[in-house]
């Protein structure tokens, strides 16, 4: 019966069930036992809530197998029997449908483990987890399977994987989206469409998470661009405890009231997840009935590209820029990075994907073909360390199909493969690859014969290629054409060869297009130069993409001024948006050489801005202009860091600030130090700091002991859990006035109160001050410490206050 | 008795603002030109390339008079008394930094001061953000069903006292990931948080 959905779906709004849990739950199921063993053990309860449901008006109802996957079942120790709880499951379904000429649906839910790369359970685990069940579903009859309320990309691509895998029958994926409208693990709905529709889902869905009033607005986005029906089942609403119990406020007309919003959106499917019964399916069925189903929105003309959290969308038309596939992650021509992939190592191939993103990559293209290395192994451990590190989509290039396979298979997004050409070995391995994962591709125009010189010969090439891809049903619309850059030193005819390539695919086949640029100017100086001159003129032709390195910086700023003249940045907003900071940039540092600071002003302003690599050469000229250390210390540094302290006190400054300015006082202070020898400069108080006893945290004490030391005190850092008898012991060896102790725990803070009276015991003239995340003013006040700092920054403060101040030494 | 359910996981896709304002940094008055790209590369990096590991369990609950039970340990609270009055279920949460970030944070504080506050500020809220993300994925699952989970509790939260959280180390298992425990019932690492949520259950129609 799997034509059976289909034939609905042209007829009418397919109408699902409710919330099988929560029936149940209603029905007596007891809390915590397992719902497939519960209905196994009383085939009559869930007879019963199905009929009702199919009373109700549902088409579809689904088995009741969400949670028959071995790694939910192991927790009650029926994981040896996925395959029979599964099979009697919907057979028992099937009873009671079959009855009223209704389908069954297969219910396949999450296993609630992470997968990689996200998790560590390996993909082809998942896979297996998966095909065990659905195998077993489909073999009892199922006419579809639905996989839903999904909360993870990943999970949910294995599923549909194994689902295709095993059987033909039409699955449906559907995903629960919080109110932020991702998945739980930070999915866009139309990146998780994007890439299930490419891998060849048959119907889309959103479910549970929320109330109908909630999921409009994702419906909404999700029926503009969907081209495979969707299905919505909303919660009556969120659930809320009354009495200590769970109650679901959404009554079944208020629920059904949504029923034609969904419709007019462009919603299939309708059902009802949590807290539904079969009164809400009852009212919402009468709702649409009569109802036609709408058309499918016109296919987006474009190729989108997802990671597990963005799309990428390449186009023809001006409504997206020029995009930027990044080329660093290539070990050929990098002696470096070749050393780290034959090493195992991959810091370097890390560290390119986010420079190329900060300067502005769209895309990642990553190849690590090289002599002496698995390929695929290398592959693999790279894509699963980019997917958690990027958000940028991959172009995986390879020659090997094996190699592309394996990262297909694995990658959470859907990638570009790099590349497919009209050679008889790469139509026979990669169309099938392409196929099965839905992947787009650039595509070579070339073949067995060598690369076309002429336009009509490429042509001939593209039309030989697109012909194997129709046979095989690969989309001529996720090609994106490579216009072939031959290097103009040699052959300065070719480049208009490209050129009016990328011309005939743009505007005769309406297809993308992309180049790998850095060929153009091969063997001539100025590379640069020709690259951007050539970039901007295949802009002209209606490039795509341009395969480049991001960091080419008039290359990049040719490309945003291609986008403006192209009609590709809409009202300039990129392209000003680029230069005004650039701008801004020079304008300030021609106002820095303008204004001519003095030397003490360049001190002052490398401890404001925290510049370290400064500080050494501004002091050093304060030096040799004759100033002592002792003054460059007293009268410009300390008053430059007491100005960053007031800055963090004001919120003007955060951390990372306070803390790069104070290293770059104590990088200036070390430089001073054999000079300040000589002169003996009086500390303003000498000082013993610790974490008190069975306490471990650290660092806020020596952001504590740091900013104290800049501000002229000597400060003997004791370290993290040190007891009382040690704190006072030391700070007295040290001649100490004072002591700064730091709790971060309620259970810790009391071992303060031990110190203050070891020193008031002892009759020690030293203060005590406290601070840390649970201490306050009044628990200071309580142990009788002298004071009490909320923050790094007023310890310094308070030091001042209690410590009697040291005259300083008469500058020289 | 079930054992905990343990996962690991990068959240990287957690919001960035509650990181920055730990750091201190204010919309409204911190100095945006001078903070520069620099930070949010450093945050960024951070967040994507480090990993927590979460940890659940669900127990059988009971509070009569003046005493709590969690299967068979029992403490006194009035605070969980309150809050969990009529609750029979109960969850266990725990989140924890894993060991090769907190080493890192550890090497940081001795050579690069700055990027050791970030990843500091990072491993701080990650993990509680864990938290969050636990509740929020077992709330998915839970519904179905008619049950609910209510607002977590922590050890050292008014009168549930820190030293319970030796009940969580233990039952837990996170001496099994190398977490420790000291006489202080203070966990290191120090990333690791833990807390305590009642389940709601729905009514049931006996027929």
């Amino acid at each position: 019966m799997s034509d059976a959905w289909q034939k609905l779906l042209a007829e009418k709004i397919v109408v699902f069930d409710g919330s099988t849990g929560t029936m149940l739950q209603k029905y007596g199921m007891p809390a915590g036992v397992s719902p497939e063993a519960f209905c196994l053990e009383k085939p009559e309860v869930i007879q019963r809530i199905q009929s009702e449901y199919l009373a109700a008006g549902s088409d579809i109802v689904l088995a009741p197998t969400f949670g028959a996957n071995r790694i939910k079942l192991k927790n009650f120790g029926l994981e040896r029997k996925t395959t029979e709880i599964n099979q009697r499951l919907a057979e028992l379904s099937l009873e009671v449908a079959r009855k009223q000429k209704r389908l069954v649906a297969g219910d396949v839910g999450p296993t609630g483990i992470f997968y990689q790369p996200f998790g560590e359970i390996l993909v082809e685990e998942g896979l297996d987890i998966f095909r065990e069940q659905i195998s077993a579903l489909v073999k009892a009859g199922v006419d579809l399977i639905v996989i839903e309320t999904q909360i993870d990309i990943q999970e949910t691509r294995l599923a549909l994987l194994a689902a295709k895998e095993v059987s033909d029958v039409p699955v449906i994926t559907s995903m629960t989206f919080d109110e932020s409208q991702r998945t739980l693990t930070g999915s866009d709905p139309l990146v998780c469409l994007n890439i299930v529709q490419s891998l060849g889902a048959d119907g889309f869905g959103i479910n549970c998470s929320a109330g109908p009033d909630k999921m409009l607005a994702v419906a909404k986005r999700v029926c503009a661009q969907a081209q495979i029906p969707v299905l919505v089942k909303p919660n009556a609403g969120l659930p809320v405890i009354q009495k200590g119990e769970t109650v679901f406020p959404m009554s079944p007309a208020e629920f059904a009231g949504y029923a034609e919003p969904f419709w007019e959106c462009g919603v299939a499917m309708l059902g009802g997840c949590c807290g539904t019964t079969p009164e809400h399916i009852a009212q919402t069925a009468h709702a649409v009935r009569g109802k036609n189903p709408q058309d499918r929105p016109t296919p987006l003309d474009a190729v989108i590209l997802s990671s597990a959290r963005s799309n990428i969308v390449l186009q023809r038309t001006p409504e997206s820029p020029l995009r930027v596939i990044g080329e660093r992650i290539n070990p050929t021509g990098k002696a470096a990075l070749q050393e780290e992939l034959k090493a195992g190592k991959l810091e370097l191939l890390k560290s390119f994907a986010r420079e190329q993103k900060e300067k502005g990559a769209d895309i990642l293209d990553v190849n690590v073909g090289m002599p002496g290395i698995n390929e695929k192994e290398v592959m693999l451990r790279a894509i699963r360390e980019l997917a958690v590190i990027s958000d940028l989509p991959l172009c995986i290039d390879s020659s090997n199909p094996e190699v592309i396979a394996a990262a297909l298979r694995f990658y959470p997004g859907r990638v570009l493969v790099n590349s497919l050409s009209g050679e008889e070995e790469k139509l026979k391995h990669i169309l099938p690859v392409l196929k099965k994962y839905g992947a787009a591709y650039i595509l070579l125009p070339l073949d067995d014969t060598g690369i076309p010189e002429t336009l009509e010969q490429r042509k001939a090439v593209l039309d030989k290629i697109y012909s194997a891809c129709d046979k095989q049903g690969v989309p001529r619309k996720s090609s994106v054409v490579d216009g072939l850059v031959m290097t103009a030193s040699s052959n300065q005819a070719q480049a208009k060869v490209t050129l009016d390539t990328l011309r005939y695919v743009s505007e005769t086949l309406q297809c993308n297009t992309v180049l790998g640029l850095s060929n153009i100017s091969f063997g001539l100086p100025g590379r640069d130069y020709v690259n951007s001159t050539f970039l901007a003129m295949a802009a002209g032709a209606g490039l795509s993409a341009v395969i480049a390195n991001p960091a080419a910086e008039l290359l990049m700023k040719v490309k945003a001024a291609a986008d403006v003249l192209t009609g590709r940045d809409p009202n300039c907003r990129q392209y000003i948006e680029k230069f005004q900071n650039s701008g801004r940039t020079a304008q300030v540092t021609v106002a820095a050489l303008k204004s001519e600071l003095s030397p003490e002003e360049c001190v002052r302003d490398a401890i404001v801005k925290g510049s370290k690599e400064e500080i050494e050469k501004q002091v050093r000229i304060l030096l040799d202009q004759g100033r002592t250390a002792l003054a460059i210390v007293q009268k410009t540094m300390i008053p430059a860091i007491q100005l960053v302290g007031e800055k963090f006190n004001h919120k003007e400054y955060f951390l990372p600030q306070l803390i790069a300015s104070a290293e770059t006082m104590e990088k200036g202070v070390r430089y001073l130090t054999p000079q300040l020898e000589k002169t003996k400069p009086t500390s303003k108080g000498i000082g013993v700091i610790a974490t008190v006893k069975g306490d471990i945290h650290d660092i806020g004490k020596k952001i504590v002991g740091l900013l104290l030391r800049n501000n002229g005190y000597s400060v003997i850092d004791l370290g993290k859990s040190v007891d009382e008898e040690t704190i006072v012991n030391q700070a007295v060896a040290h001649g100490a006035t004072f002591i700064a102790l730091s709790a971060l725990m309620t259970t810790t803070m009391t071992e303060m109160k031990k110190v203050v009276d070891l020193v008031k015991e002892r009759r020690l003239n030293m203060k005590v001050i406290v601070g840390g995340a649970v201490v306050t003013q009044k628990y200071a006040d309580e142990i009788q410490a002298d004071g009490f700092a909320a923050d790094a920054g007023k310890s310094v403060e308070l030091l001042k206050q209690l410590l009697p101040s040291v005259a300083s030494e008469k500058d020289d | 008795m079930a054992a905990p359910t343990v996962k690991l996981v990068s959240l990287n896709t957690m919001p960035r603002m509650p990181i920055w304002t730990r750091l201190g940094y204010c919309e409204k008055t911190t100095d945006k030109a001078a903070l520069g790209p620099k930070y949010e590369t450093m945050l960024e990096q951070f967040v994507n390339e480090t990993k927590v590991r979460i940890f659940y369990v669900e127990k059988n609950f009971a509070s009569k008079n003046n005493e709590n039970m969690i299967e068979d340990y029992c403490f006194t609270s009035t605070l969980v008394r309150g809050r969990f009055a009529g609750v029979r279920k109960v969850m266990l949460l725990g989140a924890s930094a894993v060991k090769e970030d907190f080493q890192q944070l550890l090497r940081l504080q001795q050579t690069d001061m700055q990027q050791a506050v970030v990843l500091d500020a990072v491993l701080a809220e990650k993990v509680d953000f864990a938290l969050d993300f636990i509740e929020r994925e077992l709330a998915v699952s839970m519904r179905r069903m008619g049950r609910q989970l209510g607002r977590r509790l922590s050890c050292g939260y008014g009168d549930f006292a820190l030293e319970h959280q030796r009940y969580f180390f233990t039952t837990l298992g996170f001496a099994e990931y190398g977490i420790t425990i000291n006489e202080r019932f203070i966990l290191s690492p120090e990333k690791t948080v833990t807390a305590l949520a009642p389940i709601h259950e729905q009514e049931q129609t006996h027929e």
